[in-house]
């Protein structure tokens, strides 16, 4: 009895001993906040992820929702959460980069810890199939002669609005832009003639290209898009204008180093997992991964670089 | 296009896709029902889900979930005034107040028979004329949506059965609210205090939830323990032959506007319900029956937002657009399973495309077998003393309000709108068309907008654009029919001595 009592106090004492100091990271499931609509793009894509990622973390990855204000509400909900790896984010150059330029939010690009990115797509110009222009030479050269009757359709202060801006300035011409609500009824827009041409990611039109009702005029990356060989990129045409929207996780800042050493270690395994990748390939989304480091780099140098274009828009 | 059809009946027919058809349609009935959780959400939630299906099975299974909630959405409108989306605000209108003298039983069954009709007429009108409507609904740039919801809301303010001028101010009301927000055109920040709660403007789903659900349940508690509080006696659970006869006309002609509305951008299916209700009570026998539980005017919505919900497929089948966040998560279904839905669907995909279509006449089908029985349940629901009852829809309004969007702030809208819609109540106010102008007034700003930067700012462009010129004929013509209508009423009134102007939601 004695030597029974004696085994159940021992046993109490080493449980009560301190455990590891701090237990393994993740001990619970981990929430990554999407700050737009369920079944957009940048949802999609953060469910793909989230599935490889709880598989290599060993814990669930949850997406929870946090829409509006162009993801505002969920980027300060996510700088605002506690930096402890448990609340993660599918952040994108809008809501993190361009957000905080056109509207008064209380974060800046670089209020988050970057863990890498996962995708960028290629921005394509097109035009109504029955538009006369077949490259951006021939829209500019049209466009001298008619200042300001040429016609776009993009969200607002997006960056396609703004990679626009940027082309029609290098180019020294002057293009109208006609705002839309998103990249749907831009599309419609153009489709139905009402303006003149679309700036958007390739695989959101590019059924609509091959079927022949738009024309892409030029991509603006630095090389060709491979689902696009044929649209030649704004470079290549005289016009040293890049605008690739890209889409990430980010963690708050001052989040534990050891934790988005984890983290950033899990997103190396993600993006090659076999089955995000099959995955992503199935949505037509180009992986281009980058490290944190770069990732967070590239925050600054879009940061300084876009915030004149949109000041200048006013 | 026969040989397309007998293929697409092949692929629904497999027992597995029967099986995720009943599934969706199921889970669509279930979540109209839920108010504030909606098409979107159920959609969203289901996509992991159907990563290892086959990919018509999974099309199948979340179209179902989309018009399973178009039946779903009439069932808490009916019964305790709380619209389940911003397409059944106007099944409240006549739907409670029918359900008040104790047919909601006719009331749901007139609601899932024309449902169904629409659905199905519906599934037709995109089977057989799919591409040229498209055609159709790409002629609709800014000018034309302009003038349409211009047209819309005078409709609108013709709508309730009260004074028009308090419609009207209801209407301005509800317009101001839609001017909350960041401004579509250049990004300027109105009202918004700089909470970015505020920056997409007041979501319709809280405040219609407030005026509606809330306000009433603050009335019905208020008035507790007075003798007014009448427990209407259930007498049929189905329509009447002439709940029939009054109704048939009213379902036809909902769904051919329904569907025809369906085909454009933006909130269509409630554009639809305003539009088929106003034609009912303009065209009804008995126009004083309107407001006080008139069947036609559930019949008539009721259908015109399914035939919607089916008009909506065409743009999303044949041009890959999205045209409302409906459409929008399933086009996000198709992307996931390497499908894009566009002008090349038909010929890559044949299986696909016509077997979510044959799915859908069996999906409908399917509904009414299982709404038609579930009246029966629900009408009980009535019967629970409102002690429990109103604490139950409170709580359901306030789960449906976060659910919107995970957020806190919705729920204090609503709670805010409760108190607006008790408040407008007992001052003899309807609250439709604060609602109802809320989600048309930011579709107009931008629309007419974008028209006028269009035109470099000369308004000749509403007149000299076909379509856009119609409907603000058809507008103008609306306002002198009804002016003309309004001295000829107040001669009879004065001799008929009827008192109750305005007092609709009061009553």
């Amino acid at each position: 009895m004695l030597r029974l009592i004696a085994i159940l106090l021992l046993t109490a004492l080493a449980a009560a001993a301190p455990a590891p100091a701090r237990a393994q990271y993740p001990t619970k499931p981990v929430e990554l906040v999407v700050p737009f609509p369920a079944g957009g793009r940048t949802d999609i894509i953060a469910r793909q992820w989230a599935a490889a990622a709880g598989k290599h973390l060993g814990q669930q990855v949850v997406v929870v929702q946090k829409v509006g204000g162009g993801g505002a509400v969920g980027s300060i909900h996510v700088m605002n959460a506690p930096a402890d790896g448990y609340i993660l984010m599918a952040t994108t150059i809008g809501n993190q980069v361009l957000r905080p330029i056109s509207a008064t939010v209380p974060y800046r690009y670089d209020s988050f810890a970057p863990i890498g990115q996962i995708s960028a797509a290629t921005l394509v110009l097109a035009a109504k199939s029955d538009r006369p222009w077949k490259t951006l030479s021939e829209l500019v050269a049209d466009a001298r002669k008619r200042p300001g009757a040429i016609t776009f359709g993009t969200p607002l202060k997006l960056l396609p609005h703004l990679t626009v801006a940027r082309f029609a300035r290098a180019a020294g011409v002057d293009l109208k832009h006609v705002p839309q609500t998103g990249d749907g009824p831009a599309i419609t827009a153009t489709l139905g003639g009402h303006v003149d041409m679309v700036v958007t990611s390739v695989g959101t039109i590019l059924s609509h290209i091959k079927a022949g009702n738009l024309r892409p005029l030029g991509v603006f990356s630095e090389a060709r898009d491979p689902a696009l060989p044929e649209a030649a990129t704004a470079g290549e045409q005289g016009f040293a204008v890049v605008g690739e929207p890209w889409t990430g996780i980010a963690a708050p800042k001052g989040t534990p180093a050891e934790v988005l050493a984890r983290l950033r270690s899990v997103f190396e395994l993600t993006i090659k997992d076999p089955e995000f990748v099959a995955g992503m390939e199935k949505l037509g989304e180009r992986i281009v991964p980058m490290r944190a480091d770069r990732f967070g780099a590239r925050w600054a140098q879009d940061f300084e670089g876009l915030e004149p274009v949109v000041k200048a828009l006013k | 296009m026969l040989e397309g059809i007998g293929q697409g009946f092949a692929v629904a027919l497999e027992w597995q896709n029967l099986l995720y058809c009943f599934a969706g349609v199921l889970l669509g009935t279930v979540l109209g029902v839920l108010p504030g959780i909606g098409p979107v959400a159920g959609i969203a939630l289901l996509l992991p889900a159907t990563y290892g299906l086959h990919p018509a099975s999974a099309i199948i299974m979340m179209a179902g979930i989309f018009y399973g909630t178009m039946y779903g959405g009439s069932t808490t409108s009916i019964l305790i005034n709380v619209p389940g989306e911003a397409s059944s605000v106007i099944t409240c209108l006549e739907g409670y107040q029918m359900a008040r003298r104790g047919r909601a039983g006719p009331a749901l069954g007139i609601a899932a028979i024309g449902s169904f009709i629409a659905g199905t007429i519906g599934v037709v009108g995109l089977m057989l004329a799919a591409p040229p409507l498209a055609r159709l609904a790409l002629a609709f740039g800014p000018p034309e949506y302009s003038a349409l919801i211009v047209f819309g809301l005078v409709v609108l303010a013709f709508l309730s059965s009260g004074s028009t001028l308090r419609a009207l101010a209801m209407g301005a009301f509800g317009l101001l609210l839609g001017t909350i927000g960041l401004e579509p055109i250049s990004g300027f920040a109105r009202f918004t205090f700089g909470v970015p709660e505020l920056f997409d403007g007041i979501g319709f789903i809280p405040v219609a939830m407030g005026l509606f659900g809330l306000g009433e349940i603050l009335d019905k508690a208020a008035r507790a323990g007075s003798a007014e509080v009448v427990r209407a006696r259930l007498t049929h659970l189905l329509p009447s032959r002439s709940d029939w006869a009054r109704s048939w006309r009213a379902i036809l002609r909902g769904t051919g506007i329904g569907f025809l509305c369906g085909l454009l951008p933006g909130p269509n299916a409630v554009i639809a319900s305003i539009v088929s209700y106003g034609t009912e009570k303009r065209l009804a026998r008995h126009p004083e029956e309107f407001g006080r539980g008139a069947i036609e005017g559930v019949a008539g919505p009721e259908s015109a937002n399914n035939a919607a919900a089916a008009g909506a497929l065409v743009p999303l089948f044949t041009l890959g657009l999205p045209s409302s966040p409906p459409t929008a998560v399933l086009l996000a279904g198709f992307l996931i399973h390497g499908l894009t839905p566009g002008p090349l669907l038909m010929q890559q995909r044949p299986d696909v495309f016509w077997g979510v279509l044959a799915s859908m006449y069996i999906g409908n089908a399917m509904l009414l077998v299982l709404n038609l029985p579930l009246i029966g349940v629900f009408v009980r629901i009535l019967r629970i003393p409102d002690v429990y009852l109103l604490p139950a829809v409170v709580l359901f309004c306030m789960v449906g309000a976060y659910s919107v969007g995970n957020s806190l702030a919705d729920v204090w809208v609503m709670v805010l709108f409760g108190l607006v819609g008790f408040a407008c109540r007992r001052g003899g106010f309807d609250t439709a068309p604060v609602v109802l102008a809320l989600v048309l007034g930011p579709v107009l700003e931008t629309a007419l907008r974008q028209a006028l930067i269009l035109s470099d700012g000369s308004p000749a462009i509403f007149v000299t654009r076909p379509i856009a010129a119609a409907f603000l004929a058809a507008a103008a013509a609306l306002i002198v029919w009804n002016l003309v209508a309004v001295r000829r009423g107040r001669m009879a009134r004065t001799l008929a001595a009827d008192p109750t102007g305005g007092a609709r939601c009061s009553d």
